[in-house]
């Protein structure tokens, strides 16, 4: 049973105190935030991935049931400082509510007594019956006594509310202090890591960063069976999994993507259906009056804000979900047209196998997908995409067609299906608004993602070993990516290719750790991120010591038009963008015949570095000089 | 720190870096521990807020106190329990050890 708020309750409360609360309780959270940190990734993580046999075990079961613990008060703890906020907020409110009542008594020289009844102001000289009868019809005939009366009550009423719900709230809380209502969850939670251990355990699946060679001798010594069931249990690990063959990640995940698409088709109905009850509460109060204070038009209530931001939030998850669904539908359905037929060049041909290697929506989502079979394929090209990149977008489905460009362009240089090219966005591409903010997203995106890039493009070697030419491609910052990779380590690629670049943070070619006479670089005459230099001398520049090979760009799109059509088919193409002889030179140093390139100018070789790294261990057939072509 | 076993079975943890384990969860049961008595002082502070939630929160104060000092606990639990494992593996080492010279002496 709770306390009844009469106006002398409400005008003694003191509302900051739950904000000084809320406020001191802040450190507290944040200190119980690094502490289940700490134990979650500092402890039991390194612990989970290091650490076998049945001590570990049982070590590690008990440890997973303290890190559950210290997350479930950590939510708690979040919880119920925002109980405090809102205490602050509508108890404040209904205090403004009195204020208002009280300046509308005090203009009309009327009194409130402690219960919050109104009374003329009477002088001793008015002792009449009569003339203090008149007074008093006086003051109730005034439509201000009424919207007093009327803001008295809305405080009262929303006062009680939050009283009553907040009081109530915290006692909810205060249990799980107790340690009563996270039992069940905790045991629940407890159970199903332990499972996942114990499957995980007994299945030895390679932490994620292991050998690729080593993860592909494990996959190989499965038996099928075993394969397949682990391909149902842990799709989103075997998938991400570099050294486990491309047919394998491609199932799992298209389980994950699949299981995505499900999960968000599920979350749109639910806050579709939560957002149409909100607006109809909403749309209930105003019918009622109860929206706004009739004083103070501007200020709505507290019912009315609490509902706001209850729909705000609904708003903004419905929006992250309508924004990502369409671009994993997209990429659902790209992934269908292997096989499928297709106009390239203009002529028909087929669409190469669709391969997802690689996927999440974290952030603004991951995804690794191949055109064409890079287990068996003979030309492999991996090719990293730049600014803005994201995978939760629909605008992603542009960069799969230029990864179907290059494939069906070497293809076509060939004249037959040996080539696989794979959009890796295994990195987090800088999500920057315009080109003002481009050059703030700095190199931090780029050096993290060497790890990850330099696994992946091993691992292609370690699962097909009958790879003639490996290209490494990066496009706009995705060059930046590459150029940290490739500076970082001696990769297995025959060639690299920059284009549309702004500047690769390498002094030359020779620092990129290959023969510079196979690093390649193209920009159009009118691209503007190509002239920023943003990471460096770009590396069209003769002094960079690469080959330069021609653009054919018209500028269709705007300021960065040219920026986007290097892989462009001028036959069919969506956007009205040419790229030309971009394409096909792209496509014959994928293909490695790279003696059809044609040239701006050749590499011009750097003088020699003070310790150069030892030479790659292929094969890599020297580009052929060309006539210069003149740059259109 | 971690040594992989012969023939990719897994990996094995060394006492030393179990030891350091254990010394990073005594801390954080450490922290934990000085905390129970912030939030205390931090609900303290809405007391005096009146009305039923100040009530409530009068009571919270004991029942956060009891819920951190006993996750402060939990934490030392796996400290001392991360320290018998490092222990353990060291003894385990030291027996293999004495049980080699042993047989090196008798040969």
């Amino acid at each position: 049973m709770t306390t009844q708020i009469t106006y002398g309750v409400l005008k003694a409360a003191q509302p900051s105190a739950y904000d000084a609360a809320a406020t001191a309780l802040q450190p507290v959270i944040d200190g119980f935030e690094q502490a289940t940190v700490d134990l979650n990734h500092g402890i039991y993580q390194k612990l989970e991935y290091s650490w076998s046999g049945a001590a570990a075990s049982a070590a590690l079961s008990r440890i997973g049931s303290t890190v559950a613990d210290y997350q479930a008060t950590l939510d708690y703890l979040d919880r119920f400082q925002g109980l405090l906020r809102t205490a602050f907020d509508g108890i404040s409110e209904a205090q403004a509510y009195l204020k208002a009542a009280e300046t509308i008594a005090a203009n009309n020289g009327w009194q409130l007594d402690e219960n919050g009844q109104a009374q003329p102001v009477v002088s001793g000289a008015l002792r009449n019956r009569a003339l203090v009868q008149q007074v008093w019809q006086s003051m109730t005939a005034n439509p201000e006594y009424l919207d007093m009366l009327d803001l008295i009550g809305r405080a009262l009423s929303t006062a009680q509310a939050v009283n009553d719900q907040v009081s109530q709230a915290m006692a909810d809380a205060e249990q799980y202090g107790h340690g009563a209502n996270w039992k069940a969850d905790a045991a629940a939670a407890e159970s199903s890591a332990a499972a996942m251990g114990t499957r995980l355990e007994q299945a030895g699946i390679p932490a994620k960063g292991t050998d690729s060679a080593e993860v592909n001798a494990w996959w190989k010594a499965m038996g099928p069976s075993a394969q397949v069931q682990l391909v149902k249990d842990q799709p989103a690990l075997i998938g991400a999994l570099n050294g486990i063959p491309a047919m394998v990640r491609d199932k799992a995940n298209r389980i994950v993507l699949s299981d995505d698409i499900n999960h968000d088709l599920q979350q749109q109905s639910a806050l579709n259906a939560q957002q149409r009850q909100v607006q109809a509460e909403i749309d209930q109060l105003y019918a009622n009056g109860q929206a706004v204070d009739p004083r103070t038009p501007n200020v709505p209530s507290y019912q009315l804000a609490a509902l706001t931001n209850q729909l705000n939030s609904i708003d903004t998850r419905l929006a992250g979900i309508n924004g990502q669904l369409p671009a994993l539908q997209n990429l659902q359905h790209e992934l269908t047209m292997g096989g499928q037929p297709y106009t390239f060049a203009g002529r028909p041909t087929t669409m190469p196998p669709m391969y997802l290697l690689g996927f999440d929506t974290n952030n603004a989502g991951h995804a690794i997908v191949a055109c064409g079979n890079p287990d068996t394929a003979k030309n492999v090209c991996v090719y990293v995409p730049g600014l803005n990149t994201s995978s939760n977008s629909t605008h992603f489905q542009f960069d799969i067609q230029h990864t179907q460009n290059m494939t069906l362009a070497a293809d076509q240089d060939t004249g037959s299906n040996d080539t696989a090219t794979i959009l890796w966005l295994g990195y987090n591409s800088p999500q920057v608004d315009g080109l003002k903010t481009a050059a703030v997203a700095g190199t931090g995106d780029a050096t993290d993602a060497v790890p990850n890039l330099t696994s992946f493009v091993t691992s292609l070697r370690n699962v097909n070993g009958e790879i003639s030419n490996l290209t490494l491609l990066g496009h706009s910052y995705g060059s930046v990516v590459v150029g940290e990779t490739a500076m970082a380590s001696h990769l297995p690629v025959n060639n690299i290719v920059l284009v549309g670049s702004p500047g690769v943070e390498a002094g030359s070619a020779s620092a990129l750790n290959i023969d510079p006479k196979h690093v390649w670089t193209g920009t159009a005459p009118n691209d503007p991120v190509a002239r920023f230099g943003w990471f460096g001398q770009p590396p069209t520049d003769p002094g960079f010591g690469a080959n330069q090979f021609t653009v054919n760009a018209t500028g269709g799109g705007g300021l960065f038009g040219q920026h986007g059509e290097y892989f462009d088919d001028p036959f069919n193409n969506t956007n009205n963008d040419h790229g030309g002889s971009s394409l096909t030179n792209i496509g014959y140093i994928i293909s490695g015949q790279t003696n059809k390139v044609a040239l701006v100018h050749p590499a011009i070789p750097a003088p020699p570095r003070s310790n150069p790294m030892p030479s790659p261990p292929f094969n890599a057939p020297s580009p052929t000089p060309q006539t210069p072509s003149p740059q259109p | 720190m971690f040594q992989r076993i012969a023939g990719g079975g897994g990996y094995q943890v060394d006492a030393q870096a179990l030891h350091g384990f254990a010394q990073a969860a005594a801390t954080t049961g450490q922290s934990v521990d000085q905390l129970a008595g912030k939030v205390q002082a931090a609900l303290a502070l809405g007391v005096p807020g009146g009305l039923d939630i100040g009530v409530a929160l009068q009571s919270a104060q004991d029942a956060w106190n009891t819920r951190l000092t006993q996750l402060a606990s939990e934490a030392t639990t796996l400290a001392t329990s991360l320290t018998e494992n490092a222990s353990g593996y060291e003894q385990t080492e030291a027996d293999i050890v004495a049980a080699l010279n042993r047989g090196r002496l008798a040969a």
